[in-house]
Order: C-alpha cells, then structure tokens, then sequence
C-alpha cells in the first residue's frame, strides 16, 4: 500500500467522475455509499457505481476475513441494500448481495433482483440465508438478456416458467437452493443456449428427484450431493445429456444413479466419486485424458470392461473394501484397456488384513500401457503390506519406460518404521534402471 | 521486418525528458500501440500530458509486465509472482504520485496500471470514516454545517 501522505491538494475530487466510479466499485458498497458526505462534488457519485456488493458478516462463512462474525449487535446489511438501491442509476456491471440470518424475514428481497435486472445485471450473485422459508424471485429474472453469471444460493425457490430465455448466460451456480418441480429445473437449464459451466450443489428434499441436465453448450460441470439417501425412493438419479463437456466432477454420495444420454468425445479431465452409477455412465467417459476414480470395487470391475483409449493419467483411490487384493486386479483390468496411460496414481488405503487371504498374487499378465508407456507411478498411502509390496515389485518389474516412481507413506507410520521400509523398497529391482524413486 | 523486441521507439515527457523502449514495452499502452499501427510514429511520440518522472515509472511498469509476463492463463505461480511485485512498486509512491499515475494511465490507456492505482486508493478509502477520508485526501468539505446535517439525516440508513 502506499505511503498515506497528506497532500496539499484535493487531487481526488479533481478526477473525472468514470474514475471515481471505478475507484468506488472497488470498495464495499457501505463505504461507496457513505463518500456522498465528503462534499458536493460527491453527493450523487456513488448512485452511478456499477458493481455492488452488499454481504452481512454472517452470510459468508468461507470468508476467513470476517472478524466480526459473533458481533449479534449488528445490523443486517438488508436496510442499506433497500434504501441505496432505490437512489440507484446506472447500468449495473455486477450485483453480490448475501444476506445472512439477521435479514429480516418479510421484506420483499426479490424486488432488487427485479430492480438489477432492468439495469441490465451482467454478473448476479444472490446468497439467502435468512430463517424464513425459501422464496421465489421476479420471473424476469429468467429472461434477463444480458445476465453473464448467475449465482442462487441457499433460501431460493427455483420457480421458472417455460418462456425463459438467458441468451448470455455462459456461468450457473445452483447451491443448496430447492426448486418448484422438475419442470422448472428444465426450463432454466432449456433457456440458456451457451451456457458453459454448471456448478450444482444439491440439498436434501430439493424437490426433484430426476436431476436432468441437458445442455449441449456445456463445458464444465461442478456437481456434488451429500444428502443421505432415502432409501423408500430408488428412482433417485441424475441424467447426463451433455456431449460437449470437457471437465466433469462428480461427488455423490446420497446413493443416486447417474446416467449418461451420450457419449462425451471430448472429455479432457473427469473426477468420479459416487456410490451408484449405471454402465452407460462410466462407458460416455471412455474418451477422457486425465480420470480420477474414487469407487468401490463394484464399480471399479464395471469400468474395466471400458476401452479407456486416450487416456493419459489415471488416479484410482479404491474404497469400500479396504485391503482387498480384488482392488489391484481390478487395477490391472483397467491399465489392459488404457493402452496410452503415462501415468497412474493409486490411493490403496489397506488395513492389516487378518481373517482375508490378503496377498495378491503376481500376474503373468502385462498390460500393454506399463511395457510401452507409463512413465510416472505413484503410490499414495503406502501401508508395507505383503500384496502392497508384490504389486509394487510387479509395476517395477514390467513398466520397462518409467521414469519417476513416488511413493508416500502412511503417515501414522513413525520415522524409525519408515526408514525401514525405505530401505527394503530401494532394493526392488527396477526394470528401467534409469527411473528415479522419491518418497515424500 | 523488425520484431516487436528490436524494433525501438522514443517517447517523451511533456518536461522534454526521453526514453527509448522498445515496441512491445510501446504497446503495452493502448494509445501509443495505436499512433505505431496508424504509422505515425515517425521520431519521438510526444505525450503532451505525462511528466518524466511518471513517464520513467509507467515504463519501469511496462517493461516489467512484458519481461515477467506469466506463460499462460494457467500460471498461477507467475501471476503471483507479478502481483508481489506490483505491491512493492506501488509501495514507493505517496498519493500524489498515485493520481499522477492514474491520470496518465488513464490517458495512455493501461488498464493493467489503472486497476493497480485505483486499487491502491481503494484500499486507503475502505474500512475509513468520512472525516478520515477527508483528512486522508484533502477533501475540502463545501457543505454548511446545516446541509451536512440534512444529508445525515435524510440518509441515516447510509451511516449506521
């Protein structure tokens, strides 16, 4: 920050009033909106600010700055927000506006959403977490022409009428909203044709069940369920109709179905984490260059009938069945249809396996990948037992173009231990003798 | 043809101070790109509106932003490395020089600089009391102790 030097002269006020603007979009908009006391010359100047931002402190909790989150003295930013508004007159760039539970609870919120909308809103972001229920915003927030990025969290009824229309709209954001039904999620979704990243945070009792996603333009999509399943209501599931994306990354662990309408040919990075999945899912994944896979054994057996052909880099982190040498074959059926894989990852988290025959028994089998193309292996986790130690002595054995094996260590696992171990897997003979091996 | 990197150019200062820099150094300021690409810019460009003391900061910013200039949209270790960087330049500057800065940013069209300048009185007016803000800036107060009073009055929902 620069020096706060008094100056002689008042070169602030001498500014034209665009760079004022700019300057006060750049503060807290209570701060912009208190400048009108400075002097004449800044009376009106705030109303003309185009990016707003009216938050309460307790309305943003990822926020590591707030020190006065417990302040209960304070004010809900919701009067500021009304009155400012109304004075209100140019075209506004962007509108955050995140009201925390101080807000009151019969206020008419939705009317500045009207109010930015007609200002011709290009970014709106819109947090409610107030202790009424969740409301309904102004339709003509859904046909908002130049909206840009639209973000609806919390304490929002999604109720979108059929005639919607977002022809800008290009960045979705749905956290833990409800919607009316699952017509109105399909209106919205129907109503943005370039519509190119879709983040979805879902909440319990959102009222869908059958969570569509159909949008041909996107790109990206963000999408996590942590709710607990109801288990009376088996036809919960998500349905995939995007042939264009490029990064998906899913986080499910409410027991839902996912299902994919087409293939995705253009796939660049795919992150899986789900409990329920059907075939046609994991088979319009077959095109992807980097995979992260957290599934159980179940799931992990469905993906290694799939003919991976492009991928580059897979992570696998088995789960469900710890310890179970079914995991690492399984491994091995998915490196024999990944023939262009340079780089695996394996999070095998084992427990000390004492009633199961632990040991995995070493393949005569050699996945064409490990003798033509994996260069880069890691092991995440690595827990010193025997079926850890024959498959890693396998990968060395047959991974004839490696060049960097990385092998961390459980982290429970005291130093003395480590050295121990350390020192055993530097005997491994490797058949690349020019690899490196690092432990971390 | 001369690349972008041998390829010099001369700008000078409304104080008659000159710099030689090369084109790209040149182009990170919208309007002087614009007198090279009409082809105008025959000897020195003259910037009837920039001090040499400013007109050697701009460039030391300039030059650093093409030098520095991280790889792609992905390099954050890049970007970071260039935002310490702007910190610290705009840490040798008192507010005059600020506003001298933003008015010649403003004027040669940086945006890159602007946002940075802006940013920098920003920061001083956030989290301030109108009074202090005065102080800070010099802000003569015109109005009569009565019409403050109004205002505070009319809008005690902007000073609570």
């Amino acid at each position: 920050m620069a020096e706060a030097k008094i100056v002689g002269e008042d070169m602030i006020s001498e500014l034209s009033v665009d760079l004022l603007v700019v300057i006060l979009g750049l503060i807290p908009t209570k701060d912009a909106v208190a400048t009108m006391i400075l002097s004449k010359r800044w009376l009106s100047i705030w109303t003309m600010v185009s990016r707003l931002e009216y938050k309460d402190a307790d309305a943003d909790t990822d926020d590591e700055d707030d020190d006065d989150d417990d302040d209960e003295s304070k004010k809900s930013v919701w009067w500021l927000l009304d009155k400012s508004l109304q004075l209100h007159e140019a075209p506004i760039d962007r509108l955050s506006v995140k009201l925390g539970t101080r807000c009151p609870a019969d206020v008419d919120v939705g009317k500045w959403v009207a109010k930015a909308v007609a200002c011709f809103v290009n970014k709106l972001e819109f947090k409610l977490l107030w202790s009424a229920d969740p409301t309904t915003l102004p339709c003509s927030l859904y046909s908002c022409k130049s909206l840009v990025e639209l973000t609806l969290s919390h304490q929002i009824t999604v109720d979108v009428p059929s005639s919607a229309s977002l022809p800008s709209l290009i960045h979705l954001d749905l956290v833990c909203v409800v919607y009316k039904d699952e017509g109105s999620l399909l209106s919205l979704l129907s109503s943005c044709p370039v519509l190119n990243l879709l983040f979805v945070q879902r909440r319990k009792d959102d009222n869908i069940k059958k969570f569509t996603i159909k949008v041909p333009s996107l790109c990206e999509l963000w999408y996590s369920n942590f709710s607990l399943g109801n288990d009376s209501d088996t036809d919960r599931c998500l349905v995939l109709d995007a042939p264009a994306l490029t990064s998906c990354n899913i986080s499910d662990s409410s027991g839902d179905s996912f299902y994919s309408i087409q293939d995705m040919p253009s796939l660049e990075n795919a992150h899986i984490d789900v409990a329920a999945c059907d075939d046609t899912f994991l088979a319009s994944l077959s095109s992807v260059l980097s995979l992260c896979l957290f599934l159980c054994d179940a799931l992990l057996m469905r993906c290694s009938t799939i003919n991976f052909s492009r991928l580059i880099k897979l992570t696998i982190s088995p789960y469900g069945s710890y310890g179970s040498s079914d995991s690492l074959n399984l491994i091995l059926l998915l490196l024999g249809n990944a023939s262009k894989l340079q780089q695996l990852c394996v999070n095998y988290q084992s427990e000390p396996a004492e009633d199961l025959p632990g040991s995995w028994n070493q393949s005569n089998y050699v996945p064409l990948c490990l003798s033509s193309q994996l260069q880069i292996f890691e092991w995440g986790e690595y827990g010193n037992q025997p079926e850890e130690e024959t498959f890693l002595t396998y990968i060395f054995a047959n991974s004839k173009h490696l060049k960097t094996a990385i092998i961390s260590l459980r982290s429970d696992f005291n130093l003395e231990l480590q050295e121990l171990i350390i020192e055993e897997l530097k005997y491994i003979p490797r058949v690349s003798t020019t690899s490196q091996l690092l432990f971390k | 043809m001369a690349s972008s990197s041998t390829n010099k150019f001369v700008l000078k200062s409304n104080d008659d101070v000159s710099f030689e820099v090369t084109e790209a150094v040149a182009r990170e300021f919208q309007v002087i790109a614009h007198i090279i690409d009409d082809d105008c810019a025959k000897k020195a460009i003259p910037l009837s509106n920039v001090t040499g003391e400013i007109l050697s900061k701009m460039i030391e910013y300039g030059k650093k932003h093409i030098e520095e200039a991280p790889v792609d949209e992905e390099d954050e270790e890049g970007k970071k490395k260039l935002q310490i960087w702007d910190e610290e330049f705009m840490k040798q500057f008192n507010m005059e020089i600020v506003f001298q800065l933003i008015l010649a940013s403003n004027y040669l069209n940086n945006k890159g600089l602007l946002d940075l300048t802006c940013c920098t009185v920003a920061d001083h007016i956030k989290d301030m009391t109108p009074d202090e803000v005065r102080t800070l800036f010099n802000v003569k107060n015109d109005y009569t102790t009565e019409e403050e009073e109004e205002i505070r009055k009319e809008n005690s929902w902007a000073f609570e």
